[in-house]
């Protein structure tokens, strides 16, 4: 069975380059990743490399 | 790297930290708006959904149903996310619910049966003009009639629950296009079915 990366989507009104469209999509497993633990809660440089054991 | 790589899109942000100055405290600087993850959807069994938007009709009343997820758009459109085919999906869900109420084999019967439903929970006034192809006029529809002009058909739920009702009556899939609508700048709703 194939399994495929699941994405985030993400309202980024911090673009400057691309005033119409503010929508990222995440699909690097890694930034899923670290996106999944800073959504629920801030985290300092070493949680987060600790917490994504990289 | 990917941090940085996070940092740089302006998605994530930091600040120092108060106490120990050297280290950095990081924080979401965007909106989450979610996620999409196929393989979760293959935990859901085939009809679970389906079941679960039933059992959510069957306890409540269909106008509250139907109001409930037309705000649930407005709020994600408030985010620029139109989840038109969703909705489309929904409004299957709900025709094919309501059809057994309002099955009936002659076509004038059946058309009759679902203009009155429409008026019964405030859904709009129905007419139907049947030829070779059907067109269905709503007046005063519940989805588009305080819609802002965003210059393209806004009716999805509805389109689903029409597009149900005719194919479960006919008994094969037709194909419904919405022509005209409230959010188009028209003052009135024109779907088309044809085969």
């Amino acid at each position: 069975m194939t399994t495929s990366n699941p994405i985030q989507i993400i309202l980024n009104e911090n673009k400057t380059n691309s005033p119409m469209v503010n929508i990222d999509i995440i699909k690097s497993p890694m930034k899923y990743e670290i996106l999944e633990l800073l959504r629920h809660d801030e985290m300092n440089f070493e949680e987060i490399v600790e917490n994504t054991s990289k | 790297m990917h941090l940085r790589d996070l940092r740089k899109e302006g998605i994530v942000n930091y600040r120092h930290d108060p106490i120990d100055q050297r280290k950095k405290i990081f924080y979401l600087n965007a909106d989450y708006l979610g996620s999409i993850d196929s393989n979760k959807s293959k935990i859901l069994k085939k009809d679970q959904t389906k079941l679960m938007i039933d059992e959510f009709i069957e306890k409540g009343d269909v106008e509250y149903i139907i109001l409930l997820t037309h705000a649930f758009k407005s709020l994600l459109l408030e985010f620029g996310m139109d989840i038109s085919p969703v909705l489309q999906k929904i409004g299957n869900h709900i025709g094919e619910y309501i059809f057994s109420q309002l099955e009936n084999d002659d076509l004038d019967v059946f058309t009759k049966n679902i203009a009155q439903y429409w008026l019964k929970n405030n859904l709009g006034e129905l007419s139907f003009k049947i030829g070779n192809n059907i067109e269905i006029t709503c007046i005063d529809c519940f989805e588009s009639k305080e819609s802002p002009i965003l210059g393209k058909p806004g009716c999805h739920l509805e389109k689903g629950m029409l597009e149900k009702l005719f194919n479960m009556f006919f008994n094969f899939d037709l194909k419904i296009d919405e022509i005209m609508c409230y959010s188009m700048g028209d003052e009135k709703c024109v779907y088309q079915i044809q085969p």
